[in-house]
């Protein structure tokens, strides 16, 4: 517990408690916090309680919990029993949010960060329960990963092997990890700085006592190497640790040194400043992370390359798109905040293309709700995604304004109009064709392709025409399991941001069509705002069928949206 | 080489392929094509007239400016462009030809037919088993056809004869809508040709698949997918009714009123014809059920017999199982890691052996560990954290060569059940199946578990492994070369994830 007392932008620490209860050790080994150690936290914060009561801090605090509670079974009766019989309403605290506080904090205490943040630094929190990894270089977040590794953690996973030999399990864990840290950051980063925090400097710093505020892998190694040859106890003796610190101590040297070898360096930097001081920090808006936005740009390019996003193409639509976004700003009166979720949206529309060309729109959302950047919203990246989802002009809000191929034979199936041109073949039911086997074309043992495609075809109907694949993630994604359409999606938002959306994606859909080729005949436009029509006048190198053809279809979401036409004119530059 | 763009100058159209090659596979980064009927001037008079020539240069322009935009600018491309049937035939190509190459530094390489028809098999060989088919493969062009006949994965005959679509129907269909004396005389004209070319006996009940392509006959399956509300995929299925039924059609239209036909590529209204009666003829020669197309042809074929010039083997030709080369294709696009999920594959096979009988699975099954084993960790492309999650999507996603939709779903669940939690019936995805499949995954993804954490280390130290099944336990032993292994790593995580492999065969499972 840390109580700050703020006076303008300067804070003075008046409090700071810690209490020491590893109730990582129960989730990482049983899933659940034990009742006894319920009962256990209800004291140290019934303790905490008085001190609110004392400073007459009840509208002023904030508690948060990290993995040993996110990540137990009793979370919510956790949380409810303390609340009961404390009073303190606990929040649990997202990986991504958590990692972002502690890199903040770190980046009010060690201000030369942010020079380093453009040479390639790799930012690491290494508690009980997890490692976060950030590896940031020329203000780009270029890999951002949770791995289930802390020290108390591996402590638990290996407990049934021999004291001897547990090192060895605890290296070649780590190895592991490492491994796939490397195969993950596909293109070689190099890395100059080293930068950690988490439970598990405070061992380090008890051990080693350093001077300054970092620490030399030399030392760690030397430490490494005696305690390997030391039993339990004479580790305890030597080095005056508590037994619990003992206990998480070889894991975290050994994933210190890991690490270090990843990153190639010789030393990293730490603050001694705790985590609840840089949460009081933040809450309180002291600290501001003025690199954000900028960062989060860089990033979008970083991740469209790593799907191969075809680079030229995603450049044009963001320009498009934003220019559309100024001179409308009269008519969609939306802020600058809409205009990042537009930036994103456009940068990442096309990435799923890697994954299949058919349905991409579908892969770029699925892709993009996986982004997990330290600072941004969850909210803004759903919302991001769900634009994305809306670019192409299959995947349509408004019921009955548009129909494609596949909309149509549903209805023509309904109504019973059929094929002019019927015959005996044609009359047969789609859906029985699974019966119907293709001996002769039986070529790879139990290959039907009639049954394969009678698969897709159910899959199409239950889907009532909008096939959008499957939302893989259940309990991260909130609330859109089963999601049928995009208007379910939506139903997740607000009107008002429901709005954002319609708008965004409308803009987003005219910006895509004016480079529908992907060649770039566009170079530039102007605006024309009339009262019963917007005018696009654009200057083009040849004249753009394509890009008319994709106008026209996908312009119509932005009439529905806006109440007004929208028109596409092109004069031909022959220099 | 980081980048290949191929050109192929047909008698329908030029095209481009060009791909960024990643290891033993290649990513293409765009195909583009112009249709140019280069053909039609020399089918008639011999010569490529001044404007068609014209059009190619403006269409290699345009390639050249596309390539230099598509690749990448440190590394130069490696161009390659090939010219076939009109080029071989027309007088005054060699002009053309030094044309390219003054101007664009473009050496245009015209290939006789039975190249042509080696690069077409190529590219059928990276998509279908040949060496447990009798295949007759034919690329049908707008100047040529290229016949291919592989017994089991040898090609017994290469031929190239000149009844492309363009040329048949020059020469033969003059009126709109054609007359049907005309249909018959091009019909015979097509059975003589193949007669004097000594392949009409070739063609017979021996033959169990036809595999078709080029942009005619390719269309045709568009459009019957149309109808069918079927996917268009890379290599579909027509079956033979619908070309007795399209021919119907066609008959008696206009090239014009052709164009109402919903999928119909509205440059092919006059050539689809041809295209659906030499299917024809051939399906009623072979006595298939229908046949297959596959996309693109011989610009496929090019980029791949360029990457073997350049030394680079695709999986599928190192493997002789294009099935396994695919899904190893599939993992090197995500950059798995190639030696544990060869290791994991390795051991979930020794394990499905010797558990098959308890766990009553079938020798066929395991065609879906395999590829569940190899492809498990593909999700840590998208990101490690829910990675299981990430490869199921994946997995559901890719273009496998060998399996049925219904058997790649199977295949992907497995892969997202192999970390700790158990499939619910609460979960989509494994809740979409049927029972009989649900208990396959639990059986699969219950042996994919241990085999995965039996190679923890991602060092495949374990060799080899014995399993001993009694009536109440399993025992699993690892076995390595040397005598000072030190396994307590891999024990350790195989005992926390035999739980599910307990819980299925209500027998204890130990792991020494």
């Amino acid at each position: 517990m840390h109580i700050s007392e703020y006076s303008g932008k300067k804070e003075r620490t008046i409090e700071y408690l810690v209490k020491s209860l590893p109730l990582g050790k129960d989730t990482f080994s049983h899933g659940y916090i034990s009742l006894d150690n319920i009962y256990k936290s209800v004291k140290i914060l019934e303790g905490f309680a008085k001190k609110l009561d004392e400073y007459d801090l009840w509208k002023s605090y904030k508690a948060l919990c990290t993995s040993g509670v996110r990540e137990a079974l009793n979370k919510y009766f956790f949380i409810d029993y303390i609340k009961n019989n404390t009073g303190i309403e606990l929040e649990i605290l997202e990986p991504s949010d958590e990692i972002y506080l502690k890199y903040l904090g770190v980046k009010q205490a060690i201000p030369k960060i942010s020079a380093y943040e453009e040479d390639g630094i790799l930012f690491t929190n290494i508690s009980s329960g997890n490692i976060f990894i950030n590896i940031l270089k020329k203000d780009k977040l270029m890999l951002s990963e949770a791995f289930p590794y802390g020290n108390l953690r591996l402590t638990q996973i290996f407990k049934d092997i021999p004291y001897q030999k547990q090192h060895k399990a605890y290296e070649q864990d780590i190895n592991k990890m490492v491994l796939t840290l490397k195969n993950i950051s596909v293109k070689k980063i190099s890395i100059r700085h080293m930068i950690s925090s988490g439970s598990s400097i405070a061992v380090l710093t008890d051990m080693l006592k350093p001077n300054k505020d970092a620490i030399d892998r030399k030392d760690l190694e030397s430490a490494y190497s005696q305690i390997k040859e030391l039993n339990f106890y004479e580790i305890t003796e030597k080095f005056k640790l508590r037994e619990q610190q003992v206990e998480i101590l070889i894991p975290t040297l050994i994933t210190y040194l890991k690490i270090m070898d990843f990153a190639k360096v010789k030393k990293f930097l730490f603050t001694r400043n705790s985590f609840p001081y840089s949460m009081s920090l933040f809450y309180s808006r002291t600290i501001k992370d003025a690199d954000l936005q900028n960062r989060f740009k860089n990033t979008l390019y970083h991740i469209g390359e790593k799907y191969s996003y075809d680079k030229n193409h995603s450049k044009t639509v963001t320009k498009f798109a934003l220019k559309l976004f100024d001179n409308l700003k009269t008519i969609h009166s939306l802020k600058q905040k809409e205009r990042k979720l537009l930036e994103a949206a456009a940068v990442l529309h096309d990435i799923g293309y890697m994954i299949e060309a058919k349905n991409h729109e579908q892969h770029s959302f699925n892709i993009i709700k996986t982004i997990d950047f330290p600072g941004i919203s969850k909210e803004f990246i759903d919302m991001t995604a769900l634009i994305v989802l809306m670019h192409r002009e299959k995947q349509e809000i408004y019921q009955n304004a548009e129909h494609d191929d596949d909309n149509n034979y549903l209805t023509d199936k309904l109504t019973g109009a059929k094929n002019k041109n019927q015959n005996d073949y044609y009359k047969k039911p789609v859906l029985d064709n699974q019966n119907q086997s293709v001996n002769n074309a039986n070529i790879f043992g139990n290959r039907n392709i009639n049954k394969n495609n009678n698969n897709y075809h159910q899959n199409y109907k239950n889907n009532f025409g909008y096939n959008f694949g499957d939302y893989y993630w259940d309990s991260r994604a909130i609330g859109i399991v089963n999601a049928d359409n995009t208007n379910n999606l939506l139903s997740n938002f607000s009107i008002e941001k429901k709005l954002i959306i319609y708008k965004l994606a409308s803009i987003l859909r005219i910006a895509d069509s004016m480079d529908a080729s992907h060649s770039q005949f566009i170079d530039d436009f102007s605006v024309i705002i009339d009262s019963n029509c917007i005018i696009i006048k654009s200057l083009a190198k040849k004249y753009p069928y394509l890009e008319y053809l994709s106008f026209y279809q996908k312009s119509n979401l932005f009439k529905l949206t806006f109440g007004v036409n929208i028109e596409f004119e092109t004069d031909i530059d022959f220099q | 080489m980081k980048n290949l763009a191929v050109i192929d100058i047909g008698s329908n159209s030029v095209s481009l392929q060009i791909s960024e090659i990643k290891g033993k596979s290649y990513d293409i980064i765009e195909d583009y094509k112009e249709s140019i009927r280069i053909g039609e001037d020399v089918f008639k008079t011999g010569v490529i007239s001044d404007s068609t020539i014209q059009s190619i240069m403006t269409v290699l322009e345009k390639m050249k400016v596309l390539i230099d935009k598509k690749t990448d600018k440190k590394e130069k491309p490696y161009i390659r462009a090939v010219a076939t049937a009109p080029f071989r035939d027309a007088s005054n190509s060699k002009d053309v030809v030094n044309m390219a190459k003054d101007k664009f530094d473009i050496d245009i390489e015209v290939i006789d037919g039975n190249e042509e028809a080696r690069i077409v098999d190529l590219y059928a060989s990276a998509n279908f088993q040949m060496s447990k088919l009798n295949a007759l493969t034919v690329d049908i062009g707008g100047g040529t056809l290229e016949l291919i006949i592989s017994k089991e994965g040898e090609i017994t005959d290469l031929h190239s004869i000149p009844l492309g679509m363009l040329r048949l129907k020059n020469d033969f269909l003059k009126n709109n809508p054609p007359k049907n004396n005309e249909i018959e005389k091009l019909m015979k004209h097509i059975e003589k040709t193949f007669k004097d070319a000594g392949i009409y006996k070739k063609i017979n009940k021996d033959i169990d698949t036809l595999i078709f392509t080029g942009g005619t006959i390719t269309n045709i399956a568009s459009i019957y997918n149309k109808r069918e509300h079927l996917r268009d995929e890379n290599v579909n299925f027509v079956d033979k009714k619908f070309i007795e039924f399209f021919l119907n059609e066609l008959k008696d239209k206009t090239f014009e009123e052709r164009n109402n036909i919903k999928g119909i590529d509205t440059q092919r209204t006059d050539i689809i014809q041809p295209a659906a009666l030499i299917a024809e003829m051939l399906l009623a020669k072979t006595n298939c059920e229908g046949f297959f197309t596959i996309k693109g042809g011989l610009k496929n074929g090019l980029t791949i017999d360029t990457l073997n010039n350049h030394g680079i083997r695709m999986h599928f030709q190192e493997n002789a199982d294009v099935r396994l080369s695919r899904i190893l294709e599939i993992g090197s696009k995500f950059f798995f890691e190639e030696e544990h999920a060869r290791q994991t594959e390795k051991l979930a096979k020794i394990l499905f052996m010797q558990l098959k009988e308890i766990l009553k699975l079938k020798e066929d099954d395991y065609k879906l560990l395999e590829a569940a084993s190899l492809l498990h960790d593909v999700g840590s492309y998208i990101s490690y954290y829910d990675h299981h999650k990430h490869s199921y999507y994946l997995i559901k996603n890719s273009d496998f060569i060998g399996y049925s939709s219904n058997e790649i779903k199977i295949i992907a669940n497995i892969a997202r059940y192999h970390r700790k939690s158990f499939p619910k019936k609460s979960q989509k995805c494994y809740a979409e199946l049927s029972s009989k499949n649900q208990e396959l995954i639990q059986k699969c993804s219950a042996i994919l578990r241990i085999a995965d954490a039996l190679d923890n280390s991602h060092k495949s130290a374990v060799k080899n492994i014995d399993v001993k099944v009694d009536d109440d336990s399993i025992k699993i032993m690892l076995k390595s070369n040397s005598k000072d292994a030190d396994f307590s790593l891999e024990i350790q995580s195989a005992i926390d994830k035999k739980n599910f492999l307990e819980f299925i065969t209500k027998k204890e499972v130990t792991v020494k």
